[in-house]
């Protein structure tokens, strides 16, 4: 039984072990037990072995075919070469630089320095700091990984601490191509790796101290694995993807919206299927009582789950009203998101050629998951934007948001497009 | 053959525009010169270079000329602009508060508040005030 490629692994134990580890923190934090390089080391001890014992595990091993062997073709060589050079290019940027960015300083830089020079995070966090950080209640996965990076330093370094990014990028396309080559050949993954690697706005988000690549990376690979147990029924896939959902409701709020449709997704598979599996049903129910655990948390601890949207107090109905209204300018931000190559080169123009062209198939068993996937995720940000109360503005939201929106799922639109390129027996 | 000609021309396009927007930057915005200059900088020196020599040196200069951690208050940055966001990041633990210990004046030359006394003086127009007891 096929599982997991050797670089796959690796890249799942540094994303998942570093989200574990974050939540670890919280957990002392809880217990009154101060960061420190000791009380760090034990979950790191317990994932390596975790780690070592799932590496020797045959279950969970992939044999390599003679493919592997060939040589490589110039096409080969000049992806390869294209990827090799993004991921030292990213790594460049990220140290040339120290934090800039607006949010990537202002609420996960400050956050990460509150917490390491406090050793906890500090039991009045949520209502003391409301007016030292804004967005007190974002999740804290990136802020406590940065936070985890200081205390084995030993101190504040805002310019090494950055490594955690660029590392989520290289991890999302050793995912993405493991995964490409259960479906397509080597050049065709590296094809198609290629595109994911060169496409501007995940480049810049690789380096850039925001939270959306990581939270891209989560929500991803989420889907990915949730598709191979679509697929395959091989119960790994959907545990590992139920723990990539919830590191993702722990790294961005946008997480909710990505259980949920993972939890449709399954249920709709199902029953297309008209296959109900036991474990489809405990995820599906899981990825719900985790998001209504989660909203019941931010209620009871008196936050929302995003302060901008909790300026206005319509009633739904008008909140629905409204949001009709905007529906021409949430399309239009999207025709300039698609239409746009600066940021996206010409993926959305391949996605929307693909979508009309091949209407049909794209709704076939092949494609049918991924497909309602992205057309869920543009649905529920579609309806965020018509009910967002944003204090700064609906336009204010939608520009400044949109196109980081949109990074969160380009990894599965061109999982998508790699796929109707088999679906449709195109050659390179 | 129609569809690995269709394969290539959109591969070719992409590759394209791909490089031109790798290379833009390096023209349009000056992105080399850029990095050439932080290249040779010290983290320290790189941190200036990013929030502007002059209010890095302030932000340095409130630092170590108050006790941490302690409350303040700054005037002469736009609130909630990404300057004043640089300014509370790095001098935390300093708590931003509305009566504060200490005001923290950045290029203003004539700041006068009741109850506020000179504490300390960077140059004419970056200062410090504390609160008089």
């Amino acid at each position: 039984m096929r599982t997991f490629f050797p670089a796959e692994k690796i890249a799942l134990f540094y994303c998942v072990g570093l989200g574990l580890l974050t939540m670890e923190m919280a957990v002392l934090s809880l217990a009154g037990i101060r960061f420190s390089i000791v009380s760090l080391l034990v979950c790191i001890f317990i994932i390596m072995f975790v780690a070592c014992m799932l590496g020797r595990s045959r279950r969970l091993n992939v044999s390599y075919g003679k493919a592997a062997a060939n040589p490589f073709s110039i096409l080969e060589k000049f992806f390869a070469g294209a990827i090799t050079f993004e991921v030292l290019y990213a790594f460049f940027r990220t140290f040339i630089m120290p934090m800039e960015g607006y949010d990537a300083i202002a609420i996960y830089a400050l956050k990460a320095k509150i917490f390491y020079l406090a050793g906890t995070i500090p039991y009045n966090f949520f209502s003391a700091f409301k007016d030292v950080v804004p967005h007190i209640e974002y999740p804290l996965l990136i802020p406590l990984a940065e936070a985890s990076f200081y205390t084995f330093l030993g101190s504040l370094n805002d310019l090494i601490v950055k490594v955690i990014f660029p590392l989520y990028y290289v991890s999302l396309l050793a995912v993405f191509y493991s995964i490409l080559k259960r479906f397509l050949n080597r050049k065709e993954s590296l094809l198609f790796t290629f595109l994911l690697a060169t496409i501007p706005q995940v480049t810049d988000f690789a380096t850039n101290g925001y939270t959306d690549l990581p939270f891209a990376f989560y929500c991803s690979s989420a889907i990915f694995y949730l598709y191979l147990w679509a697929r395959e029924k091989h119960s790994p896939f959907i545990i590992l993807s139920f723990v990539l959902s919830a590191l993702a409701m722990w790294t961005k709020a946008e997480g909710l919206l990505f259980a949920l449709i993972n939890a449709a997704v399954v249920i709709i598979c199902m029953a297309k299927e008209k296959s109900l599996r036991q474990i489809g049903v405990i995820y599906a129910a899981i990825s719900l009582f985790a998001v209504i655990a989660y909203l019941f948390l931010l209620k009871a601890a008196g936050l929302a789950v995003n302060s901008d949207f909790a300026g206005e107090h319509l009633p739904l109905i008008s909140k629905i009203m409204t949001g009709f209204g905007r529906i021409p300018d949430i399309l239009n931000e999207y025709q300039i998101q698609f239409f746009g190559p600066k940021r996206w080169n010409i993926v959305w123009m391949l996605f929307i050629a693909g979508f009309i062209l091949r209407f049909k198939r794209i709704f076939l068993k092949e494609l049918f998951p991924l497909t309602v996937a992205i057309l869920l995720v543009l649905s529920g940000y579609t309806v965020v934007y018509m009910l967002s109360s944003a204090r700064q503005g609906f336009g204010w939201h939608l520009s400044t948001s949109g196109s980081r929106l949109f990074l969160h799922f380009v990894p599965i639109v061109v999982f998508w497009l790699a796929l109707l390129f088999k679906e449709l027996k195109l050659e390179i | 053959m129609k569809k690995r000609i269709f394969v290539r021309v959109a591969l070719t396009v992409w590759v394209i525009i791909w490089a031109v927007f790798l290379v833009r930057p390096y023209f349009k915005k000056g992105l080399l010169d850029r990095y050439i200059s932080l290249a040779k900088l010290s983290t320290e020196g790189k941190r200036g270079y990013v929030t502007g020599e002059e209010l890095y040196s302030f932000i340095k200069f409130c630092k170590e000329s108050v006790k941490e951690p302690s409350t303040y208050r700054i005037e002469g940055l736009e609130k909630d602009s990404i300057e004043h966001r640089r300014f509370k990041y790095y001098i935390y633990p300093n708590i931003e508060e509305k009566i504060p210990e200490y005001i923290f004046i950045y290029k203003t030359k004539y700041y006068p508040q009741n109850g506020y006394k000179e504490f300390s003086r960077m140059n004419d127009e970056n200062y410090i005030l504390r609160k008089m007891n």
